[in-house]
């Protein structure tokens, strides 16, 4: 039987190599994939505990799924959203590197 | 071992070495393929878990829809960073040792929760009946049904939002 352990300390891995990506990466397009691999890991763990709820109460946990679903909904706006940003400052300066990204700066 | 355990532990190393290529490749189209081959080790996690639904969803709106406007960003904005550049900053050494240290207090942390070695058995539950509960639970007032319908406010305003940052308003 795989336990929930497994579940969790794999979510642990794929979110923090994710971690590791928004910290290191220059290129911003990058940057939002590993943002997509945290909110994966986020769901991984929000699935896992909705199984382990449903199979210790017996009844089909609704909340669990609705969290997952919300958590798809939000990653989805945010690509979209994001990546309109990364193409207009690629409009404006020419380049998709985080740290050029200073025009706010005063 | 069991064959469940066989299916997760390869699936887990899969998504895993998806992961890692993903944030370490130099060429970023490749790490756009990359992370789809991620995001479907994860559906299948999904699946593996039961809840079948959201493995359908996993592959329609990540691999369908998030990887593809991925892949067309970085087309669009190929020629500004040659593949030859060094693609991470000078903090990888510290990212390294803060990602794991970040790790371990984690594990350490819940591992000692009692819950955290519970097997988790197979579900007596069809998909269909787990898909009719999150279908009910979203659509039933005293429910979710006011989450549901601002989620769905939300991907429009997101969809206005993208068209309009995006749009090209100096050629006018």
């Amino acid at each position: 039987m795989v336990s929930l352990s497994w579940y969790l300390i794999l979510a642990a891995v794929i979110f923090l190599i994710g971690v590791y990506g928004v910290i290191v990466r220059k290129n911003s397009i990058a940057i939002l994939m590993s943002v997509e691999l945290m909110l994966n890991a986020v769901n991984i763990n929000i699935l896992a505990f909705w199984h382990y709820n449903t199979q210790l109460n017996g009844v089909i946990d609704v909340s669990g799924m609705v969290f997952a679903a919300i958590v798809i909904i939000a990653a989805a706006a945010e690509a979209a959203v994001g990546l309109a940003l990364i193409i207009s400052v690629f409009r404006r300066k020419n380049s998709v590197v985080a740290a050029e990204m200073n025009i706010l700066k005063g | 071992m069991s064959v469940q355990q066989v299916i997760f532990i390869s699936f887990a190393l899969l998504t895993v070495f998806s992961a890692i290529m993903v944030v370490s490749l130099r060429n970023l189209f490749h790490a756009a393929l990359w992370l789809v081959l991620a995001l479907l080790g994860i559906a299948s996690l999904f699946a593996l878990l039961g809840a079948s639904f959201f493995a359908a969803v996993q592959i329609l709106v990540y691999i369908g829809a998030i990887a593809i406007l991925l892949i067309f960003a970085v087309m669009l904005t190929r020629n500004i960073m040659s593949d030859e550049v060094t693609q991470t900053n000078r903090a990888w050494g510290l990212a390294v040792l803060l990602v794991s240290v970040i790790f371990f207090i984690i594990i350490g942390q819940i591992s000692s929760w009692s819950g955290f070695s519970q097997p988790l058995s197979e579900f007596t539950y069809t998909g269909q009946e787990t898909i009719l509960a999150l279908g009910k639970g979203f659509v039933s007032p005293s429910g979710f049904a006011l989450p549901f319908e601002t989620a769905s406010v939300l991907l429009l305003a997101a969809l206005l939002g993208g068209v309009y940052i995006a749009m090209d308003k100096g050629k006018e």
